[in-house]
């Protein structure tokens, strides 16, 4: 499938792990999909970049250490959906466990990955605005790309 | 007959699961796979599974089903 619509794309949160960092090990987890999601965020790693400039010649660029991202979602706190509850769960957390995610896109493809829950800050905005929650999810491991079947 | 991979358990709140769409109610006893109920016990939506093992030994001493010493 070429170009997509973000819309029916899911997250999901599981506390186990799996037994490898690939496609087979994520997918043998059981997962619990995160309700009331209005924005899921980037997903994807950057580099650090290294610079040195020498007294001749151009600024020279390097890849310096892989960071695997933050990710971001925005979502309509619901205190009885059992998704945002282990989400909450993995952000009180005070042990440095780490949980495994899942972004499914509309057409089916997959991404992976470990992460710990940093904080799930709630935000009341405004009368005419749904009670949020915008969690801080800093990925941990390599995100696993499952392409759409 | 029960399927071996379900367990059944016994919600401490009321929740829903987005994914599956299913609603649980309080202390009302549900059938659901050893995953799932890992994933609510860990959220503290139902109370802890006691480890594999453990579990296993417990459905060979009788006709209890696997699990309902998590909720006993």
């Amino acid at each position: 499938m070429g170009s997509q619509t973000a819309a029916g794309t899911t997250l999901a949160i599981s506390a186990a792990s799996p037994a490898t960092q690939d496609a087979a090990g994520f997918n043998a987890l059981s997962f619990i999909e995160i309700g009331q999601v209005e924005k899921i965020g980037a997903i994807g790693a950057s580099f650090a970049k290294v610079e040195f400039q020498p007294l001749k010649g151009p600024k020279q660029k390097y890849k310096g250490s892989a960071d695997y991202g933050t990710l971001q979602p925005s979502i309509a706190l619901d205190s009885a959906d059992a998704g945002q509850t282990l989400l909450q769960t993995s952000g009180d957390d005070e042990s440095q466990k780490l949980y495994a995610f899942r972004v499914v896109y509309q057409d089916g493809a997959k991404r992976f990955f470990q992460g710990r829950t940093f904080g799930m800050p709630e935000n009341g905005d405004g009368a005419d605005s749904m009670l949020m929650a915008t969690p801080s999810i800093e990925i941990c491991t390599k995100i696993v790309k499952v392409a759409a079947a | 007959m029960s399927d071996p991979e379900k367990i059944r358990v016994k919600p401490l709140k009321d929740f829903t699961d987005a994914g599956s769409e299913r609603s649980f109610t309080k202390g009302k006893s549900v059938s659901i796979s050893r995953g799932e109920a890992e994933n609510y016990a860990a959220a503290g939506l139902i109370p802890p599974l006691p480890p594999v093992q453990e579990a296993e030994e417990t459905a060979d001493e009788g006709d209890a089903t696997p699990g309902d010493a998590a909720v006993a």
